[in-house]
């Protein structure tokens, strides 16, 4: 009896001394769903964010007013941004629920290190949020940007990167390529370009988001673009390829098909020999045939050869050449190779950990790829097509 | 505090001699030679008593006073058998017999049970019990023949307990019909019935029923010995003797098992436990019970078995939600809306910004309009019952949240609770749920979900160490015993229910031989068997 009571004496202090103190109902909290950061000119940063108007969530929807508000602030680090933009709002900030983080190029090009420490230090940060550089643009113009599917435009660039699978670049993925030794990080890049919303009122110079390139970083400072294509090998190349395009031209058969890649995997076999390494990376993948613009007849097994052989010379090639050119211009090693070496070979790693920079840039990379193509989809030749044009 | 503790400490008292309350005073006495002065004494004892009937006769030429309740004596028997009886003996019987008068009559009769009655104590005993005491003039001892017929009604299906299949019989107010009614589901001499009499002033019978061989002695022992305890001036319901053999009194949760089933009894007999029925109370107890035996349903052993396993999941799930989901919310709104995912955020951002309160409050205006609702369901006569459901629908509806007084998920959560609570099949454990809500609401609302944890642990912490008559309330999951879990994680078929649970009916493990299980093919085998 006693126990119970000092045990219901304990509970009771602790509601008293402990209780409410992290309280924030959500009444009354500034639910930040996304922001941006910029550098001025004079060195600071701006901060920009886009925060819920919850009265005008789903429900409440009322015509003609967006449901979010853009407020900005500015400092001379993150904390203060964000003090800046606390003494612009009635409610506390939350960022828990920020899903997308935006860098303008600007201050992608002069490198986030000095900015980077208050996302992984502040508990409410939450690391899935998706980190994308604004190409060419300030990142606060991209959370101006209207997007009428979504309830926040946003969380169009969110749905973007989880739908496409592009390199889609969380916070914990960057502070992992960040930190680790003998990978760069990549991060998403979105293009704002202008789009055709026939629906909203203002329809002129209307700008919507393109995600389309990877933005490559060394030393955590933007130096380069790879294309959408190129994107797409280099996923490859990193094991991290959901879903790929792959147009072929067949000009013997001329015209084109359209190959999408499933389920695709990659090893990477390091060799160092005399103080020179060199890297054979087998490309391993499967896919369907979604577009035949040929006169050929798939029930025919030898044209699944064929679109096979195609494909795999075509990856091998662009493939090379793609890694040839990261290594020649920018020298930043965005494929994890030297991990690769550190996890199996980790005798020579440790020599050439320290000027892996200047190693991975000379070093040789073959390429070879494995590909299977599964089916060709509902009908062998092109149905459209009469009987004699088509190519058995 | 302490001052008013002693002084009722000191009041109650007032109740502890009650002794005094007794009905004759102590040196029983013994029955007079004279009729006259029995009479006088009887008159005075039951005076101011205008139920009771003094019928004078004259028996063989000897004055007789026939003594009796009305309306408790079936007077059909008494003016057809009884009297017609003795009248037709008369000429047998001779007053210079070598047997007494009384003797003689005991062997003419052929009604109701006849039993002699030596003391004055005893013959206001019988009488109020529903005999009719035959005083003789001339004679030590009295002859009461049981004729009694109580009030009662018929044996219906209880209200509280219904289901869709299974016997529909329910026990009623007599404790003797609802011994019948488990006599009839248990026909064997193992079934045994012991009574006992609590209650100084309602005099209450008491019957501790159980199979012999099955239910541990040492169990039924420690019944007897806590009903024997009892001092209590009167039982009137089954509760009275429940709060006095509970293992741990102020606990939440019911360490007995209450029901008005005589089929759940049976089945809990055959388990090797031990039911109490009391007189004037439709509720049998089993002891000893646990946590587990207050989450099943009688139905569950009436269906097939995979329904009752499904059911099951659905009833230990729902249970839960109907203890944490109001604090669960509670906390997460008020402490973690990170935790939250973002769209159901912003629905829920978007329903609360109208509303005045914070969560906590919120939660615990609602859970106690719904509890006064519930009981106001319950205590209101039946013919303004549909009122309470018109207006209690606008109270916990969409009127209290188009007038921005409550939020709308704060009404989903409280009707889910709600609709969950009601798959508890027994009411008195549903209770319980409902009563350690609101202490689990408020830690949510003060600590956040490590207040919910502490309330948890708390919770566990204390059911684990609670017992019902020396068995472990978390049997068979803590202590943890394999077999037992047969009948907690999923309804075995009754086939392969083969042993008794372990620690009530260890005595006879043994419930079903093995190999039972049907099959198409059985009978070719057992042949087959019997040919080698």
């Amino acid at each position: 009896m006693r126990g119970g009571m000092i045990v219901a004496l304990l509970i009771v202090l602790a509601m008293v001394c402990a209780g409410c103190k992290d309280r924030a109902e959500i009444n009354d909290i500034a639910m930040v769903m996304a922001s941006s950061i910029d550098l001025k000119d004079d060195g600071r940063y701006v901060g920009m964010i886009q925060v819920a108007v919850p009265a005008r969530q789903i429900g409440n929807v009322s015509q003609g007013r967006n449901n979010y508000f853009i407020e900005t602030g500015t400092g001379k680090n993150a904390q203060e941004v964000m003090e800046q933009l606390q003494g612009k709002l009635s409610r506390r900030l939350f960022i828990s629920h920020r899903r997308v983080l935006l860098i303008g190029e600007k201050l992608a090009r002069k490198g986030i290190k000095e900015i980077m420490d208050h996302f992984s230090r502040n508990p409410k940060t939450r690391l899935r949020t998706y980190v994308l550089v604004v190409k060419e643009q300030k990142g606060s113009e991209a959370l101006k940007v209207d997007y009428p599917l979504e309830f926040f435009p946003t969380e169009a660039v969110r749905e973007m990167e989880v739908l496409l699978g592009r390199t889609a670049v969380t916070l914990r993925d960057l502070l992992n390529t960040a930190s680790g030794e003998g990978i760069e990080p990549v991060m998403g890049a979105i293009e704002l370009v202008p789009g055709q919303q026939i629906g909203s009122e203002k329809s002129k110079n209307k700008l919507t988001f393109k995600l389309n390139h990877s933005a490559i970083f060394k030393n955590l400072k933007l130096v380069g673009y790879l294309n959408n294509y190129d994107s797409q090998l280099m996923l490859w190349v990193t094991g991290k390829l959901k879903r790929g395009v792959m147009t072929l031209q067949l000009p013997e058969h001329k015209g084109n098909v359209g190959v999408t890649l499933h389920s695709t995997s990659r090893e990477i076999v390091p060799e160092v020999k005399g103080g020179k390494v060199s890297f054979t990376v087998h490309l391993k993948g499967t896919g369907t045939l979604d577009e035949n613009n040929t006169h050929l007849d798939f029930s025919n097994p030898n044209y699944y050869y064929l679109v096979e052989d195609t494909l795999m010379r075509v990856v091998r090639k662009d493939t090379q050449k793609m890694i040839a050119s990261v290594q020649k211009k920018y020298a930043a090693d965005i494929f994890g190779f030297g991990d690769q070496l550190h996890k199996k070979n980790n005798k020579e790693w440790q020599k050439l950990k320290l000027k892996w920079d200047k190693k991975f840039a000379k070093a040789v990379v073959t390429v070879d790829v494995d590909f299977v193509l599964k089916r060709a989809g509902m009908s062998g030749p092109p149905v459209h097509l009469r009987e004699q044009e088509i190519v058995k | 505090m302490k001052r008013y503790m002693k002084k009722w400490m000191k009041s109650s008292r007032i109740y502890k001699p009650i002794q005094e309350l007794n009905l004759v005073s102590e040196p029983k006495m013994v029955m007079n030679h004279k009729l006259d002065v029995n009479r006088e004494q009887l008159e005075k004892t039951f005076e101011n008593c205008s139920d009771i009937v003094f019928q004078s006769l004259d028996l063989f030429g000897i004055q007789t006073l026939l003594v009796y309740v009305d309306g408790m004596v079936d007077k059909k028997l008494l003016e057809h058998e009884l009297l017609q009886t003795v009248r037709d003996s008369e000429s047998k019987c001779e007053a210079k017999s070598l047997l007494s008068l009384a003797e003689q009559l005991r062997h003419t009769l052929r009604v109701g049970q006849i039993r002699t009655a030596d003391t004055f104590d005893d013959l206001v005993k019988g009488v109020l019990d529903g005999g009719v005491a035959i005083v003789l003039d001339g004679e030590l001892s009295v002859l009461i023949v049981g004729l009694e017929r109580l009030p009662s009604r018929s044996v219906e299906e209880p209200e509280a307990e219904p289901l869709i299949r299974g016997p529909r019989e329910g026990f009623i107010e007599q404790v003797q019909t609802n011994i019948i009614l488990l006599r009839k589901r248990l026909k064997t001499p193992r079934f045994k019935i012991e009574s006992f009499t609590v209650g100084e002033l309602t005099q209450t019978k008491v019957a501790v029923v159980y199979i012999d061989g099955i239910a541990t002695d040492s169990v039924v022992q420690e019944v007897r010995e806590r009903i024997t305890r009892i001092e209590i001036d009167g039982v009137i319901e089954s509760n009275y003797i429940e709060e006095f053999i509970e293992d741990m009194p102020f606990s939440p949760f019911p360490q007995v098992h209450t029901t008005e089933r005589p089929d759940i009894v049976a089945a809990n007999l055959l388990e090797g436990k031990i039911a109490i029925l009391v007189d004037g109370s439709p509720a049998a107890l089993i002891v000893p019970v646990t946590f587990w035996n207050l989450m099943l349903s009688a139905e569950d052993y009436y269906e097939r078995f995979l329904i009752p396993t499904f059911i099951r999941y659905i009833r230990f799930g729902f249970i839960l939600i109907s203890l944490f989901l109001p604090s669960l919310y509670v906390a997460v709104a008020s402490f973690h809306p990170e935790m939250i995912p973002t769209n159901l955020l912003l629905s829920i951002a978007g329903a609360r910004e109208a509303s005045p309160f914070p969560a906590l409050a919120e939660a615990l205006l609602m859970e106690i309009t719904f509890e006064g609702l519930r009981e106001a369901g319950v205590r209101l006569p039946r013919q303004v019952g549909s009122a309470v459901s018109i207006v209690g629908g606008l109270v916990i509806g969409q009127a209290a949240v188009q007038a921005g007084i409550v939020s709308a998920p704060m009404v989903i959560v409280v009707s889910i609770t709600a609709i969950a609570n009601f798959t508890i099949p027994r009411f008195n454990f549903a209770f319980s749920t409902r009563l350690l809500r609101f202490p689990l609401i408020l830690l949510a609302g003060t600590l956040g979900l490590y207040g919910i944890g502490l309330g948890f642990v708390c919770i566990l912490i204390h059911l684990n160490s609670l017992r019902s008559f020396g068995i472990p309330y978390f049997e068979p999951v803590a202590p943890l015993s394999i077999g037992g879990l047969k009948d907690i994680l999923f309804r075995a078929p009754h086939w392969a229910m083969k042993l008794r649970p372990r620690l009530t009916g260890y005595n006879e493990p043994l419930r079903v031989p093995s190999g039972q299980r049907p099959g198409p093919n059985q009978s070719d085998e057992t042949d087959k068997k019997e040919g080698q």
